[in-house]
């Protein structure tokens, strides 16, 4: 007849948790639930405890780690008590802002140009028509403020979330559904061209 | 091609809902309207009549493929093309968009005449369909 396999062993109090589980048992069979609950609770809080002690420990190496940091990178320091993560998100937001009124500028001129060519004569019909494709592809070339107002939008994001405290490069991955802006040629997985999706999609049937 | 449609055009980026419609002003489609995002898109869809929506995927309240997905699930709604206009060129995200019936993907930057191809291509299988 072979014996069950034993349990791991219980550590040091094994007698003290054998003790626990046991009054909690009786209080059960009993039916005293108020008892019932305080052994458990004793049981769960005797099992937190390692938890609670790691915890406190990493909280200490973290706090010694934000010393030691400050102590040989001063200038960090500084700046991260002044808020240059913060003033990095504000002059971020003033390249965009720059850069949509210098766009929004360029296409009222380009609107002007339009209104200017329709004051020629028919004489100049092929000067107009290539002028106006030039026009054109103007306008087209202002997308560029779109585009790199997106990939700086997430670097605002980017910053903000090392900011709260939830730094991990998650914020780069997290929200599929929000889209990631254009891909960055050398950081980003090479984008797809308009040929590739093209077949992508007829060969979904689009 | 009836030019008279009435055109959607969806973007966080006013830059790019002038230049989209400047450039659908050069086809000669001149009866458009903005929306700055997937929520405010489907109030202006609510309200009135439209044709086409051109859509931006990555917008900060509701991104382009979720107003896809409501367009599509909406019987009021759910007949009119989506043109998706967008940076987002990962084959998923294609793949994606193609899933919840999507009719045209354009990868920014674009030109006039990808516009144009995609339009006509819309136009074309609508009257087939017709």
């Amino acid at each position: 007849m072979s014996m069950p396999a034993r349990p791991p062993a219980i550590p040091a109090d094994q007698a003290d948790v054998i003790g626990r589980l046991h009054a909690a048992m009786s209080a059960l069979e009993a039916g005293n639930a108020e008892a019932w609950r305080h052994h458990l609770d004793s049981l769960l809080e005797w099992r937190r405890q390692p938890v609670v002690e790691s915890l406190v420990k990493l909280a200490r190496e973290l706090d010694e780690l934000e010393r030691t940091i400050d102590a040989r990178m001063p200038a960090a320091a500084q700046a991260n008590a002044a808020g240059s993560l913060p003033d990095a998100c504000s002059r971020l937001e003033h390249v965009v802002k720059m850069t949509e009124e210098a766009s929004m500028r360029t296409l009222d001129l380009a609107d002007e140009c339009r209104g200017l060519l329709a004051t020629f004569g028919p004489e100049h019909a092929d000067t107009v028509e290539a002028i106006r494709t030039r026009l054109s592809a103007m306008v087209e070339a202002q997308s560029f403020q779109d585009l790199t107002g997106q990939i700086i939008q997430r670097v605002i994001h980017l910053i903000r979330s090392l900011q709260a405290g939830l730094g991990d490069i998650q914020a780069l991955h997290a929200g599929d559904e929000k889209g990631h802006g254009p891909a960055v040629a050398g950081v980003d997985a090479p984008a797809a061209t308009q040929d590739e999706a093209n077949d992508l999609l007829a060969a979904l049937g689009i | 091609m009836d030019k008279g449609i009435r055109i959607l055009i969806v973007d966080d980026f006013s830059t790019m809902r002038r230049i989209v419609k400047n450039l659908l002003n050069d086809l000669g489609f001149t009866n458009t309207a903005e929306a700055d995002d997937g929520s405010t898109a489907l109030i202006e869809l609510h309200k009135g009549h439209f044709d086409l929506v051109i859509t931006d995927w990555n917008m900060p309240g509701m991104p382009g493929i979720e107003l896809l997905k409501a367009i599509r699930a909406d019987a009021a709604l759910s007949r009119i093309p989506v043109l998706m206009v967008t940076a987002e060129s990962k084959r998923e995200q294609i793949i994606e968009a193609a899933q919840a019936g999507v009719n045209g993907y354009i990868i920014k930057p674009f030109t006039a005449a990808t516009l144009e191809d995609k339009l006509n291509k819309i136009f074309e299988r609508m009257e087939k369909v017709a």
